[in-house]
This record gives C-alpha cells, structure tokens and sequence, in this order.
C-alpha cells in the first residue's frame, strides 16, 4: 500500500491486519524511542513489512549482507505494528514523515497510534540515571485517555512535546486518529535503556501483552555501547545548523 | 554482542555505525580512535555563570577504573574498560577493530579553578563540576554629573 504524500512514501506489503495498533519510534531524547522498538521487534519476534521513505531524508540506506535496506522500517506481528527510524530525522524532513504516518494509521483505521519516546530530565541527568524512570501519557481523544489510564502513566499536566512526536500527535488529531504518546523521564545527552525499560512496561499495559524487560536490563550496558554514533548524530541532527534536508543547502 | 543474522532492525549493528559516519558530518570528529584503541566518550558540557559541568558516559566501566586530570582549561579523562569491546569501524568489509579504554581531552571555552574540581561515579557516567574562575578586576563607575542625577 502506498500512500499519496508530497516527499514521503510509505511502502506496506501487508498483509491486511484489523484496527491495529501502531507503535512508532525514532532517535530523539535518551533514544528511549528506538531502543524500545528495537527490543519489541526482537522480543516479539516480528516480521518485516515495509518502510518509510522520503526525499527529505538524508541520502542513506543500511547495508547488511550486501543488501541494502531503507533506514525507516515497518515491521508486524499480529495486530500490532512497529515504525522504526534508525536515522535521526531531520527537523524539516520529521514533520513530514510524522504526517505521513498518521495519515498511513488513518487509512488502516488503526485502533491507536503509540508515540514512544524519553523526555528529557534535569533531575535525571542530575541523578547520573539512577532509579526507575516516571512515565507520563498524552491521549488526544477519549478513547486514546482510556488506553492511557491502563497504562499506570502519570497525567502530563502541564507542559510541551515538541520535535517528531509533537507532529505525530497535531497530525493525527488532523485526520481523527487515536494517539498516545508515553514519555518516560530520561538523561538528556545519553542512550537511557532504563527508560525504555519504563515506557516498555506502560506499553505493555496498553497493549495488554507480555513484555519481558529482563533482557533489556541486562543488555543494557551493551546497548549503551553500540548506540553511541547514533545518540551523537541525533544530538547534531537536533541543533540548529545540523542536518538539512539536501533541497534546502 | 553479536549482531542478529540478517536481521537489520537491532540498530545497534556493527556494520551500521560506520555507515552512520560517512553519511553525517561529524561536527565533534568520530567517537574511536583506532590507534590508541580508545574510545572517545559520549560527553556533555554545560557552562553557567560560575559552574562548568562536564559529563561523560562510560558504559563498561567501574569507578575505580577512571581517572580525571584537570587544569584550568582542560578536563582530561582516561578509563579502563571491565572487558575489551569489538567495533566494525570502517564501512564494508574488515576486522571489528578491539577498543579496551575510553579517553578524551575537552578543551575548556572559560578558565576554572582546578584545585576545587569534583566528580562523582555513577551508573558508568561520570559528572566533573569546576568553579570558573574569578577574574577580572572591578571597574569603577566614575562619580560624574549623570551618575550622581541618577543617585
């Protein structure tokens, strides 16, 4: 399936799945976002189904074994679906992918669109990432509060999302599709696997699944380590004068 | 850890992060260096009016393993890795090269008083705090007509 959006494409080979739920995680703060959708898609052992891609991205694809692949994957298990970018999105290019995902999740009449991600935490950072990181929810309609009251997150009370997941939920309130968006208290300038250990637990409350965190934990050091040039190319991305969609040099 | 066979969503693979490199300009230069077989660390620097935070993440590393050296406009930092950790550091084909320590020299943008440094260990993340220096020599406003009216 493929959806009609200037810049961005999105190439689903399906198969059709009923009222879906659609998990979507991109490198932003801690990469609470893509180490948590890095360890559902291993952990739940799902399949790959397509991916995101857009002029407004930078000119990469991942090689692996000689073959190459898009950087924004689509993969599925059942009736649950996970977007993951493994490239930091690009202000301009963000908006644009987040539009498009929202409008893909619409015509799937997806059952809800889940934002996962880490917000960045003074007090964390402060705290050189010791304990268990809070989680909070936004919900943008009744039914995405209800999924959120499920998830044992606290309310957001007041405050800002911007960024990637700030697009994701103004679009999908454009187009009348469910959105929650789980944020979980993360360091600022460092990978947080123990903040995806927080936002997995609440998600696997939404999502009324099992999900083991046992793995991650122990991982974790080891996931410290491998996503370094990716936390480090996410911080440029994110500053002024970073990356620029090449249409724009 | 090895990466999953044929699996490409793990986004921590070997073969990627040296893709990730050319595609990016590396405004702080690359995070290995393969001669010394040391790891550039993850590193954050925040400067207030009279506090100079530094932080570093050192994942596999224990706090008796790190040593911090500081003047009054460099923190150096040098640590031990518990094990030794393999990276695929050149994009295509090639040996993972082995990297066992972390060390990085960051150049201070003010001076600090280095006699009054501390740092803490936590979670493999280190935070240095330096007092900036106290410089300068007061200025007097002169006592002219305008200041006095002001008075």
């Amino acid at each position: 399936m493929s959806e009609a959006h200037p810049g961005v494409e999105i190439r689903d080979s399906g198969p059709h799945v009923n009222k879906p739920r659609i998990v979507v995680g991109v490198p932003e703060a801690g990469l609470v976002g893509t180490i948590t959708c890095s360890y559902l898609i291993e952990q739940l052992k799902m399949v790959k189904r397509g991916f995101v891609d857009s002029e407004l991205l930078p000119q990469v694809m991942l090689v692996h074994d000689s073959a190459a692949t898009y950087p924004i994957h689509i993969f599925g298990k059942d009736d649950l679906l996970v977007v993951l970018s493994e490239i930091p999105l690009p202000p301009f290019a963000s908006a644009e992918v987040a539009k498009a995902i929202a409008s893909w999740a619409r015509s799937l009449r997806a059952e809800l669109v889940i934002g996962v991600t880490g917000a960045p935490s003074k007090a964390r950072d402060e705290s050189q990432g010791e304990g268990k990181p809070t989680v909070v929810g936004v919900g943008n309609s009744e039914a995405a509060l209800a999924a959120l009251r499920s998830s044992g997150a606290a309310a957001f009370e007041d405050g800002i999302i911007s960024g990637f997941y700030a697009s994701l939920v103004k679009h999908c309130n454009a187009v009348g599709q469910n959105s929650v968006t789980l944020l979980a208290e993360s360091l600022s300038q460092f990978p947080d696997p123990a903040a995806a250990v927080s936002v997995i637990d609440a998600l696997g409350r939404v999502l009324s699944l099992q999900l083991d965190t046992k793995a991650l934990m122990k991982e974790s050091e080891e996931i410290r380590l491998r996503s370094r040039e990716l936390m480090q190319q996410t911080q440029q991305a994110s500053q002024p004068g970073g990356q620029q969609p090449s249409a724009y040099r | 850890m090895s990466n999953d066979d044929g699996d490409e969503a793990g986004g921590f693979g070997s073969g990627i992060d040296s893709l990730f490199s050319e595609a990016f300009r590396m405004v702080e230069g690359s995070l290995f260096d393969v001669a010394s077989k040391s790891l550039r660390p993850l590193f954050n620097l925040e400067v207030t009016d009279d506090l100079v935070t530094a932080t570093f993440d050192l994942p596999g590393v224990g706090r008796d393993e790190v040593s911090i050296t500081c003047t009054e406009d460099t923190i150096s930092l040098d640590a031990e890795m518990t094990r030794p950790v393999r990276f695929r550091v050149s994009s295509g084909r090639g040996e993972a090269e082995e990297f066992a320590r972390y060390s990085r020299k960051v150049m201070l943008p003010v001076r600090v008083d280095q006699d009054k440094a501390t740092a803490r260990f936590r979670n493999g993340i280190v935070i240095v705090k330096l007092p900036r220096r106290r410089e300068g020599r007061s200025v007097r406003i002169d006592a002219d007509e305008d200041v006095k009216r002001l008075e």
